[in-house]
């Protein structure tokens, strides 16, 4: 049995400990922005102006992130019911073919898609309505995502290949 | 799954190559299908289809089933959507001289801001998104936006020291209840009718119709008829479906989007009149202050527009009759 | 059928069944029915309505609620409730049963989602009632079944993706008219319990006694509090559910790490890195229908579905229960959240139609997918039942069809009674 090429291994890993560790921070902040929001209206008398967008565009970086370093583990939401009855080597198969379409959406959607609607809405000048921010830097976050995810789905594709369970990170060792 | 695919791009090249022979504008907005600016965009599409001879058509999706007005004009921009209503208030993020719309009381009177839209500011505004992809079609009414509180009227600037009023949440909105006097508190609008009654805000500021369509006036039993802003309504259209239609298209659309403006100012007039007397009967208190000593209160905030975009607009707006 | 529509529906179904994730599913056979229509930049506009239609402030609360009951599950709050919850009922017959369906209520009055519930009470109570004779798959089955209340019961992670997808709904309303169904579902549960009750169990309770219900309560007291903090500020109007769930956020915190000091500080960016991704995993999907969605609507679908809903019968009656029907078979299929996020749009319109009001249908849906969430082959609640009571799902199925019945007697019930859900709302003037 052929093992998964080690530097691809971990540079997965780095990478997704990284998407994970921002993710994590941003929910942490938005805790935080959230409660001074509140603070300021009972205790300071006045509401924030800028607290309300910038939790809500934090949410898309968290989103982002946060699901790409979902996909290194398997964990977006799927319906597993009919692969799972499938004959093993059949299992494989359509598994290629899911990541391979995972890879498609996120180059497609996230990395094309994204890059366009990020440099697009930056040459256009588009800016936040509260806190004035370039809107473009706010769609940021899916380009990046979506190359998360194309190299997480290359690591699955090498895995599966190799027959070592693509859910499992310490299955490579 | 390759099959899907293929069938995808033969037909995406079908729809390509076969120059199609009508037409079919999209348009997404956020009101409901009652509003009169919905009423008048349907007008508009009947008009169309007659005057095209059924080439040009116009499908509307309202309540914001294509998404808020700041996704809208996104996707318009890219050519996603052919045509949005929007209001002013958004797009401040795209084009900052539609600011001028949320300073208080830059027009004197209802005609003189009439005036300055159907004369060549209003036109120079429908154009001044061409370098962002979009193009003004025509002015809506949305009438003037008055304060209403649960218990304190308004009577002269001074009545809005320590109250909590609720605005949109942008810059120019929240500037706007400060120069007057009160304290702004962004807050959704899905959030407001619970805030009024529970006291997180002392009250709001919007037109007549949307006072009565929200149902604020059970919470709110003062309506003070300041009339510090007049914010259009816009329909845009996107640049590159503009210049999809042949002249002769474009031509049509021109007239029909006039003469769904015209329809529309009419049928506002006549839901204001309703709306206010409908909510005076629900006990609504209505008050018509003096708004002189309002504006007083705003000059510095005019002022700190002297060099900007805005602060040039404005003085040619003075200078309009 | 439309090309396009054809497109859509085939590219999405082939997808689901090879168990591609759903967000991606969605987002495939989004862009793939726009790509064929040529006249719009597919790839920029599946992007733009995946990212910007989660920026929503009322959505901020999932993550909070995710974040507070991970705390609350490993902090030890959930101790203190089983403990109440045995004052409460007392020694008697099948006493632990109503126990376990009472502490799983109660930890959904503070908690926002099912699956907490399930882990956390049931890997308290499973062994519990496994030591005192129910039996492992009995036991699975009750508790996992009485989690999903948790879910009707606000707070609700459900009922804001709900609010956000039927538009125009308030958070706060559909929260207060989940409290009647929610208890509605517990008490048909217990009712259940009393009908089944293992003979084997009978004999080796009500022997012990634990401590008075005034000290247990004591104990609770201050979780208990959080409901106080965070229901009571929302329905009263001091805060919106997004800052209620922040403060449910630092209270648990603070209970946990600082009074309790179950949970210690270098616990915290595990849990923090946890949520987030359950969080993003959620949101993604979120942003993925949003596409899908502008794409349907783009093409008129739901106005097909729904003219083709209207036309099978004269009857409401009818159309409502083929609804419900329809949302069952989702339910086995299809986890809760995509179910509500693909079938709101293109099933509230007819309700409407109907005359059933959002809020009341929301419950409805969400009653319907509860109980999706226990049968087998796909159901979370379930899995993790399983998984915690170490029992496979075949042996559990049996166990589960008199609580299947009470559950759908209650889905019955908040169908064709709308005060159930639509009262207490119009009491507090949320809705009209
Ligand atoms: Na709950
Ligand atoms: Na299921």
């Amino acid at each position: 049995m052929n093992k998964p090429t080690t530097p691809l291994f971990r540079l997965a890993r780095v990478v997704e400990r990284m998407l994970d560790a921002a993710a994590g921070s941003i929910l942490a902040i938005l805790v935080l922005i959230v409660a001074w929001g509140v603070f300021t209206r009972f205790a300071l008398g006045a509401a924030s102006w800028w607290t309300e967008e910038s939790a809500r565009l934090l949410l898309v970086w968290l989103t982002m992130l946060g699901a790409a370093a979902a996909s290194a583990r398997g964990e977006n939401l799927g319906v597993d019911y009919f692969a799972s009855r499938m004959h093993p080597d059949a299992r494989r198969l359509i598994g290629l073919t899911v990541e391979m379409t995972v890879i498609a959406f996120a180059a497609s959607v996230l990395v094309y898609g994204g890059l366009v609607l990020m440099v697009e809405t930056l040459r256009s000048g588009q800016t936040t309505a509260a806190i004035g921010l370039r809107m473009g830097w706010v769609y940021a976050a899916v380009p990046i995502s979506g190359l998360g995810m194309i190299l997480f789905g290359v690591e699955r594709i090498v895995r599966l290949l190799a027959n070592v369970d693509p859910n499992d990170p310490e299955a490579v060792a | 799954l390759l099959t899907t695919c293929a069938y995808a791009l033969i037909e995406r090249s079908r729809h390509t190559s076969g120059k199609s022979d009508t037409v079919v504008l999209k348009l997404g907005h956020s009101l409901d299908t009652g509003h009169p600016v919905h009423l008048a965009m349907e007008r508009m599409a009947e008009r169309l289809e007659e005057l095209s001879d059924g080439a040009v058509r116009m499908r509307i999706a309202p309540n914001g089933q294509l998404g808020s007005e700041t996704e809208c004009i996104e996707l318009l921009q890219r050519g996603a959507l052919a045509m949005t209503k929007t209001s002013t208030g958004p797009l401040e993020s795209f084009i900052p001289e539609m600011a001028i719309f949320g300073v208080p009381y830059v027009f004197r009177s209802e005609e003189q801001f009439w005036n300055v839209l159907n004369g060549p500011i209003g036109d120079e505004l429908l154009v001044s998104g061409d370098d962002s992809g979009m193009m003004g079609l025509c002015w809506y009414d949305a009438g003037a936006r008055s304060f209403y509180t649960k218990s304190t009227p308004i009577l002269q600037p001074d009545d809005l020291r320590g109250l909590k009023l609720r605005v949109q949440n942008s810059q120019t909105a929240m500037r706007m209840v400060e120069a007057l006097g009160g304290s702004p508190t962004p807050l959704t609008f899905g959030e407001l009718y619970t805030g009024l009654q529970q006291g997180l805000v002392d009250g709001a500021e919007n037109n007549p119709p949307s006072f009565w369509t929200s149902r604020h006036f059970e919470v709110c039993k003062e309506y003070s008829l300041d009339e510090h802003t007049r914010v259009p309504d816009l329909l845009l259209i996107s640049r590159s479906w503009w210049e999809r239609l042949d002249p002769e298209q474009q031509a049509w659309l021109r007239q029909a989007a006039k003469e769904s403006s015209e329809w529309e100012r009419e049928a506002w007039r006549v839901r204001t009149e309703e709306s206010l007397k409908a909510v005076e009967e629900a006990g609504v208190h209505l008050h018509y202050p003096d708004t002189k000593s309002f504006a007083e209160r705003v000059a510095p905030m005019h002022d700190s527009y002297d060099g900007t975009a805005v602060g040039a607009l404005m003085a040619r707006v003075r200078e309009t009759e | 059928m439309d090309p396009q529509t054809a497109i859509l529906v085939v590219a999405f179904g082939v997808l689901l069944v090879l168990g591609a994730p759903i967000a991606v599913a969605l987002g495939i056979s989004a862009l793939l029915t726009l790509a064929s229509l040529a006249e719009t930049p597919a790839c920029y506009t599946v992007a733009q309505r995946l990212s910007t239609g989660i920026a929503s402030f009322p959505l901020l609360a999932i993550p909070f609620f995710v974040l507070a009951g991970a705390l609350m599950g490993e902090g030890g709050m959930a101790r203190r409730l089983v403990a109440l919850a045995s004052a409460v009922v007392g020694p008697r017959r099948g006493a632990l049963s109503y126990v376990t369906t009472i502490t799983c209520m109660l930890f959904g009055a503070i908690s926002g989602s099912a699956t907490a519930a399930v882990s956390s009470v049931g890997g308290m109570l499973i062994p519990e009632m496994v030591r005192k004779g129910y039996g492992r798959p009995y036991s699975v089955a009750v508790t996992t079944t009485a989690a999903t209340t948790g879910l009707v019961i606000p707070p609700s992670n459900i009922m804001i993706v709900y609010a956000l997808v039927a538009g125009g709904v308030s958070v706060a309303a559909i929260f207060l008219a989940g409290v009647l169904p929610g208890v509605l579902i517990g008490l048909a549960i217990m009712v259940a319990c009393r009908l089944t009750t293992p003979a084997s169990a009978i004999a080796a309770e009500g022997d012990e006694r634990g401590p008075s219900i005034a000290a247990s309560a004591l104990q609770a007291a201050p979780t208990m509090f959080l409901v106080m903090i965070v229901l009571g500020g929302i329905l009263g109007g001091v805060f919106s559910p997004t800052e209620a769930s922040a403060i449910a956020v630092l209270y648990a915190l603070v209970l946990t790490v600082v009074f309790y000091r179950e949970i210690k500080l270098t616990d915290l960016p595990r849990l923090c890195v946890r949520s987030a991704s359950t969080t993003a995993v959620i949101f993604l999907l979120i942003g993925a229908s949003q596409a899908m969605s502008w794409v349907m609507t783009i093409q008129g679908i739901p106005q097909s579905v729904s003219d083709a809903m209207l036309g099978l019968s004269e009857n409401p009656v009818i159309i409502l229960l083929t609804m419900n029907a329809l949302l069952l078979v989702v339910g086995t299929f299809m986890d809760m959240t995509p179910a509500v996020l693909i079938f709101t749009p293109i099933f509230l319109p007819v309700a409407t139609e109907l005359g059933m009001h959002p809020v009341h249908f929301g419950v409805m849906i969400i009653v319907n997918l509860c109980i999706g969430l226990c049968t087998p082959p796909v159901g979370t609640c379930l899995f993790i039942g399983c998984g915690v009571g170490q029992v496979p799902i075949s042996q559990v199925v049996r166990p589960m069809l008199p609580f299947f019945a009470a559950m759908l007697a209650a889905l019955i019930a908040v169908t064709f009674i709308p005060a159930l859900s639509l009262w207490l709302p119009r009491v507090l003037h949320l809705i009209d």
